[in-house]
């Protein structure tokens, strides 16, 4: 497997803020990866490296190979379309039809135009004048029609209602298992798009927190429930994301995997742990609590059991069969 | 995990990356109408606007036929002046507000600089052609059929269409290179970077006045109209590697 | 219409595994290809990808060059004895320790068995 993208040390200062600061992470060619965090975490700012749109104030970025900030052999097979794009005066969805070919070989016209039309993008309206919606729509086609290499999107469901962006991830998914590429792209709707990703980062406070599969992820967490006295006890000496209590009941979002001895001290404990999602995950380590905690890594392979391969999956399939 | 390698892909690649500057100038023709049709409207309407105030000049009671009514005619320099106005502003926002999707898209800087003066030179080819034209239709109508002096015009060569060309070329290139350079500044360093330019040019301008004054006379004397044809060539490469220089650490907004 | 707890890969895998012991795919059968299960269930393929190679571990699918993944022959026996053998962890245990905390014991338990097995 190849790399196509390559980020190593990244920092990345404006005036007197941080945006990114010792970003570090890889992202294999032909896969999906999700770029995760708050608001202001560093996610437009690291895609805006990638594409070369931005230069590092430090650190090493390599895309194909190649430094992406000004070389035309990066920059003609990427596509990059930002959350903020703007738009030339009376540039409509036509000329953009017009124009896509023009920059990217893998262009396909036909997919545009049926993209377009079941996205309902208005074909006579300026771009610059659309709704939000109408200018996410814009981006999509454009990203998933210029089939580019590496494709970045960036909160690419802005102002689409729930059924246009059932239909991106549907389209993104057929047009990306028969046209493999690489695809970069930063969300917040976790929940919807988690089962679209293969490999995630998520960013925090301009540094990364977390960079691994989509499995690995959800299993670098677990929830724990119970009275506050019990999960106070428990929470003793682990490394905690984020709590929630209210009166005698707390829950709480623990860094780590639940594996025999934790499930065992639960039980001793008299909590009850639960696995959790990838959006709980993410938004655990972006709580306050958390900013103290460890980055994993996907090699970090001590930290966490969480499956990788198949015969991994058969073990704690039976280990948790094993669980009352 | 190797890096994907590029050596075989790459020699293809390298070879496009000169053709790279060909979508730039099909993202500004894009919209043709903006780029083509508006300026001939602007001459259009320059052209209606000063037949009319030579209508009302005659009305007075000049006589027309006379050589010293062309000479004086000769020095209305109004269309030069109303289109270059509008290039400048054209010149604005070929770069400010196209720079951004061509980034998107997938281009460099130095590819979107070479592009858009690429674009530049091509849409002031069409206007010399333009020009050209209405010159020879003035040339044939005896002046719109009533002494109209509107192309046979002193700035523009006084009727010689080899020098209205090169002038209307220059000129148009000149105009929209320097809109050009103020709209990278503008991307570059907000609304501070046209000031700059204005202050900076107000300086140079400046300077060379002063230094130029002792020998004013002999400038004069010596001044010959190819110079302002270097000139323009001059600031028209001033104006796209300043471009260029603007473009490399502006931030894409 | 996949949960939190296990590995999306892992659900998608025990998915068609309950299809294929169900009967609902026969031996023999085809199944959907890895990109049609990824755009069916709204997964990436890769995801997919790794349920199906999972399968075929297992031996309960094969794949034939060029057409497509099938159930195996003796893919229920093998998957049956599969979970035959979890099936005391999986679910005898639990019954046994929920019979426990409330206070069935093993003679009524057993009477309990009896009863569903005979109706």
């Amino acid at each position: 497997m190849t790399t196509a993208i390559e980020i190593t040390g990244l920092s990345r200062r404006y005036g007197s803020t941080t945006a990114l600061d010792d970003v570090a992470f890889d992202v294999e060619e032909g896969t999906i990866c999700g770029l995760l965090g708050r608001n202001g975490a560093g996610k437009t700012t690291t895609l805006s490296v990638v594409a070369g749109q931005e230069r590092p104030s430090g650190g090493l970025v390599r895309v194909f190979g190649h430094d992406p900030a000004d070389d035309s052999r990066v920059a003609a097979r990427t596509s990059f379309v930002k959350d903020d794009q703007r738009w030339p005066d009376d540039f409509r969805m036509r000329e953009v039809l017009a124009v896509g070919p023009a920059f990217h070989r893998g262009w396909d016209a036909e997919l545009a135009r049926s993209l377009a039309a079941d996205l309902r993008v208005p074909e006579k309206t300026p771009v610059k004048k659309m709704s939000r919606g109408q200018a996410s729509a814009v981006a999509i086609v454009i990203g998933l029609a210029s089939r580019a290499p590496l494709t970045i999107f960036d909160e690419p469901y802005l102002g689409l209602d729930a059924t246009a962006r059932q239909l991106f991830y549907d389209r993104l998914l057929a047009d990306y298992s028969e046209h493999p590429r690489t695809i970069l792209l930063s969300t917040h709707l976790i929940d919807e798009m988690e089962s679209l990703l293969e490999h995630v980062v998520v960013l925090d406070q301009g540094r990364v927190r977390l960079d691994c599969d989509v499995d690995d992820a959800r299993a670098s967490a677990y929830a724990v429930a119970g009275t506050t006295r019990a999960v106070t006890a428990f929470l003793d000496g682990r490394a905690v994301l984020s709590t929630h209590g209210i009166g005698g009941l707390t829950t709480a979002t623990v860094e780590g995997a639940a594996d025999e001895r934790v499930r065992a001290d639960a039980a001793a404990a008299g909590v009850e742990l639960s696995p959790v999602g990838l959006q709980q995950v993410v938004a655990a380590l972006g709580s306050a609590s958390a900013a103290s905690s460890a980055v994993h890594h996907a090699d970090d392979g001590d930290d966490f059991a969480g499956p990788t391969t198949p015969a991994d999956a058969d073990r704690r399939t039976a280990q948790e069969g094993a669980r009352s | 995990m190797t890096t994907a390698p590029l050596t075989a892909r790459s020699r293809p690649e390298e070879a496009r990356a000169a053709s790279r500057t060909a979508p730039v100038v099909r993202l500004h023709f894009a919209r043709r109408l903006n780029l083509l049709l508006v300026p001939l409207f602007v001459i259009a309407v320059t052209l209606a606007v000063s037949i009319v105030i030579q209508v009302a000049i005659q009305r007075a009671g000049v006589d027309v036929g006379t050589v010293e009514y062309a000479a004086g005619a000769r020095q209305n320099p109004g269309v030069a002046w109303a289109l270059s106005g509008y290039l400048v502003a054209m010149g604005v926002a070929t770069v400010a507000s196209t720079f951004p999707l061509a980034a998107a898209l997938g281009t460099t800087r130095r590819d979107f600089a070479l592009g858009t003066a690429l674009t530049h030179a091509l849409t002031a080819l069409y206007l010399t052609a333009v020009f050209v034209g209405l010159l020879g239709l003035e040339l044939l109508t005896s002046h719109w059929f009533g002494g109209f002096y509107v192309f046979d015009v002193n700035v523009l060569g006084a009727g010689d269409p080899a020098v209205l060309a090169a002038a209307a070329f220059l000129g148009s290139w000149l105009a929209l290179s320097v809109g050009g350079v103020f709209g990278a500044s503008w991307l570059r360093f907000g609304p501070r970077g046209p000031l700059a330019i204005s202050v900076v040019t107000i300086v140079v301008v400046a300077v060379a006045v002063l230094l130029a004054v002792p020998s004013i006379a002999a400038v004069a004397d010596a001044f010959r109209p190819w110079w302002l044809a270097v000139a323009a060539v001059v600031l028209i490469a001033v104006s796209v590697s300043g471009t260029f220089g603007f473009l490399r650490r502006a931030s894409v907004r | 219409m996949f949960d939190d707890g296990t590995p999306i890969f892992q659900q998608l895998a025990d998915r068609i595994a309950g299809d294929v012991l169900s009967g609902t795919y026969a031996e023999g059968d085809q199944v959907a290809s890895t990109n049609e299960f990824a755009a069916f269930y709204r997964i990436n393929p890769a995801t997919a990808g790794k349920a199906v190679n999972l399968l075929v571990d297992r031996g309960v699918l094969y794949k034939r060059r060029g057409i497509g993944m099938f159930v195996a022959e003796g893919a229920r026996e093998r998957l049956a004895e599969q979970r035959r053998a979890s099936f005391a962890a999986e679910y005898v245990r639990p019954l046994v320790l929920e019979a426990a905390a409330l206070g069935i014991d093993a003679a009524h338990l057993r009477r309990m068995i009896d009863q569903e097995t005979t109706s």
